[in-house]
């Protein structure tokens, strides 16, 4: 298991880890999980850039991705203090993430046509890596986009929508787990 | 709020979010079609490359079993039927009297000056002594006035070589220009004939230009025994090989290292 495997492996132990604790905080504590997915947002985030720039070749693009993360985690505060409170959803900070992580992963896909450096690019795990990455984050970014209003909308209405995240986000992990049992990079 | 426009908000959203589901898809699609095709292009140029390689190669084993031939038979030919003339003199040697034996001693003499000529020609070939001793610019000024003398073109030769090659670079460029001349005298039918050569520190540079018939099309696809030998040699020292026909005629070689 390569490098990106493991921070893969990590990020998804994160991600159930996350989701277990914001089910048993709003199930049995009647707390809200917004704060969990505030901090998470971020967490994510660092994974995934880290991740990305183990498998481009490109330096500059690797460290443009590097230099990314305290950016990012520096606009995520302020979202926090100025737009977005820890009580509230974070959908400025998810959408960010989104358009950034779907340039990101079609930025590898142009970069590793350009170096042919996979004889079959479907059996590198950076592939399935970015497979579910643009799944789930291209959907996010119209879900998002309009998560302030959803919110609005009761689940009854709104539950078509929630079903398709839940699929897309089921296909992301499904995505990542191919990845990690792919060639290493 | 109005049910309807609630509705129509969650399918648009909806709408969207498979929207780009479906453009996600046609993305990897994309990708994993395309980076099939770049490497499929990129095998067949690869192979085309080893097999170019692989037809140089050939040609200069070729070249080296035929001028070893040549060189078997000069030797067999020249040197062993004088070599045998002169051991038949010696050993009737004892049988003949004072004219006889002076007769012969003459002959001997001849032969052996004859052997040794012959010998100096085939050891020159191997490894030419004006090379060695004086240097590339002064072997090709002195090759391109033999074959000049020999064959009566009009040969012109400028260089400016200011910074010495190596010992083995030197005796590749003299045999390119050897191949190169011996193609004009057999192929080009040409009547002038102007060399260039210029060496600096970083940069050797030949050109070769003739009034001859020039290289077709067919002819630089499926280029000959010496063209390839000239080819592999330039690949040897890392260089450029460009053949073109100019526009007043004739064939413009230039050799760029």
């Amino acid at each position: 298991m390569g490098v990106v495997q493991r921070l893969l492996l990590l990020l998804m132990f994160l991600a159930l880890l996350v989701e277990c604790l914001a089910y048993v905080m709003s199930k049995w504590g009647g707390y809200s999980s917004y704060p969990i997915y505030h901090i998470y947002t971020v967490v994510e985030y660092v994974f995934l850039m880290q991740i990305f720039s183990q498998t481009v070749t490109s330096r500059i693009f690797s460290r443009i991705l590097r230099f990314s993360v305290p950016l990012f985690g520096l606009f995520a505060l302020l979202n926090i203090v100025l737009w977005q409170p820890l009580n509230e959803p974070n959908t400025n900070a998810t959408i960010l993430t989104s358009i950034i992580m779907v340039i990101v992963a079609v930025s590898w896909f142009f970069l590793t046509l350009n170096e042919m450096r996979y004889s079959r690019i479907e059996k590198s795990s950076a592939f399935w890596i970015c497979v579910g990455v643009l799944i789930y984050f291209s959907s996010s970014i119209v879900l998002f986009g309009f998560g302030n209003r959803l919110i609005e909308i009761e689940l009854v209405d709104s539950i078509s929508v929630w079903v398709i995240h839940i699929l897309f986000n089921m296909i992301h992990y499904l995505c990542f787990n191919i990845a990690l049992w792919m060639d290493p990079e | 709020m109005d049910g309807s426009g609630v509705a129509g908000e969650v399918n648009a959203i909806v709408i969207g979010m498979i929207g780009m589901f479906f453009l996600t898809l046609i993305i990897i699609l994309f990708v994993v079609v395309y980076q099939r095709k770049l490497l499929k292009q990129e095998r067949k140029h690869k192979a085309a490359e080893e097999a170019h390689q692989l037809e140089l190669l050939q040609a200069t084993i070729e070249s080296q079993e035929v001028e070893r031939d040549r060189i078997g038979r000069e030797l067999h030919d020249g040197v062993g039927v004088m070599l045998s003339t002169t051991l038949m003199y010696l050993d009737h040697w004892k049988e003949e009297d004072e004219e006889g034996k002076a007769r012969a001693s003459k002959r001997v003499d001849e032969l052996l000056h004859e052997t040794i000529d012959s010998v100096r020609r085939v050891s020159a070939n191997l490894r030419p002594v004006v090379l060695e001793t004086l240097g590339l610019a002064e072997a090709i000024g002195d090759l391109t006035t033999t074959v000049a003398n020999a064959s009566g073109l009009n040969i012109s030769f400028r260089s400016v070589y200011d910074h010495r090659l190596s010992q083995p670079h030197e005796l590749n460029i003299y045999r390119v220009v050897q191949e190169l001349l011996t193609n004009a005298l057999r192929h080009a039918e040409a009547t002038k004939i102007t060399l260039e050569m210029t060496a600096s520190a970083d940069r050797f540079f030949l050109k070769y230009e003739d009034n001859g018939k020039g290289i077709s099309k067919d002819q630089l696809g499926q280029k000959g025994l010496g063209l390839k030998n000239i080819e592999s040699r330039v690949n040897a020292l890392n260089g450029k090989l460009k053949l073109s026909n100019p526009s007043e005629g004739g064939l413009l070689i230039t050799i760029d290292i």
